[in-house]
């Protein structure tokens, strides 16, 4: 697929997108596994949680330099696109959307703290990402280094869904 | 230009480091079966520049010009503040200087600002120094309804 044709795909659009110049939304899966042998790929996506962190996203985008009582810049146009694609790609229905938190170089991050879980997920930029989780359960922490392959942190932020406190306390009797 | 990452002889280990926390550093936690408000551990992160570090402010230097350091480091934006001892820095094998912030176009001076590096260049700091950095961490300016960790 051409460069072109990629740009002329009508996407999602919000204020912080559009400052991007030739913006090229992802629109290949962010998984190595293909659900029964298909791609999905969504012409026009728009979740619940990027419907709902819009705003956030502006809000980010436009902080004043010095934000944080130090240097801090405003999260990047580039850097909040790329966010909200995966935003969109890691949607669970039954889950709520992330906790967006700006770090003061201009990039972002993802939070959850829910079911036991710890997920931070850093966006240092587009497919340079670094995501981790502390399974507070099971006293254990994991950190992955993602450029192109989501499948293991899409597969964290499922089990974000798992009803795993009924489920332990069931298994202990 | 910025300083090179040094540590600086003149702070003492039992000096106060000062970390300002931003409204935007604060979320949501549900985990242990209630809903509360606490700091994000990206407080504690430095900046992916490699030879860049934390910004904190250096508590003895403010109380040497006799300045308010609890009203200084706070404001609307950064409501709070927490402190670490130089010497809990020092054992997480980290540095700390100063780096005062003079004549910059958009920041106000502020001749009391530090940063905390890491002794390697890297673009981000540990795992073990960013959570020994949140378990040394004590309220300095507290935010009501908002818990340390």
């Amino acid at each position: 697929m051409g460069e072109s044709r990629m740009n002329a795909q009508p996407d999602f659009t919000t204020a912080f997108q559009d400052e991007i110049p030739n913006y090229r939304a992802i629109t290949d899966g962010i998984s190595s596994l293909s659900a029964r042998g298909t791609r999905v790929r969504v012409a026009h996506p728009r979740s619940a949680w990027v419907n709902e962190l819009e705003k956030q996203f502006d809000v980010l985008t436009s902080l004043r330099r010095g934000w944080d009582g130090y240097a801090g810049v405003p999260v990047s146009f580039t850097c909040a696109q790329f966010a909200a694609n995966l935003v969109e790609r890691l949607y669970v229905r039954s889950l709520p959307a992330p906790q967006l938190v700006p770090m003061p170089n201009g990039t972002m991050r993802l939070e959850w703290h829910m079911n036991e879980f710890d997920i931070e997920v850093d966006v240092l930029g587009p497919y340079d990402v670094v995501a981790y989780r502390s399974d507070l359960l099971n006293d254990s922490e994991d950190e992955i280094e993602i450029q192109t392959d989501f499948t293991e942190l899409a597969e964290w932020v499922a089990a974000l869904a798992a009803d795993r406190v009924q489920l332990q306390e069931v298994a202990g009797g | 230009m910025a300083v090179q990452p040094y540590d600086e002889a003149e702070i003492g280990d039992e000096d106060k480091i000062i970390r300002r926390v931003p409204v935007h550093h604060l979320v949501w936690d549900e985990n242990g079966g209630q809903r509360r408000r606490r700091i994000s551990s990206a407080l504690y992160a430095k900046s992916t520049e490699p030879q860049q570090g934390m910004s904190v402010e250096v508590e003895a230097l403010m109380l040497k010009d006799g300045v308010d350091p609890a009203g200084y480091v706070t404001s609307d934006e950064f409501p709070g503040a927490v402190a670490f001892s130089a010497a809990e820095i020092r054992a997480l094998d980290l540095m700390v200087g100063y780096d005062p912030i003079k004549d910059d176009p958009v920041l106000p001076d502020n001749p009391y600002h530090g940063e905390v590096w890491r002794k390697t260049e890297a673009r981000r700091f540990t795992g073990a120094q960013t959570n020994g950095l949140r378990d040394a961490a004590k309220w300095y300016v507290q935010i009501e309804g908002v818990e340390l960790k």
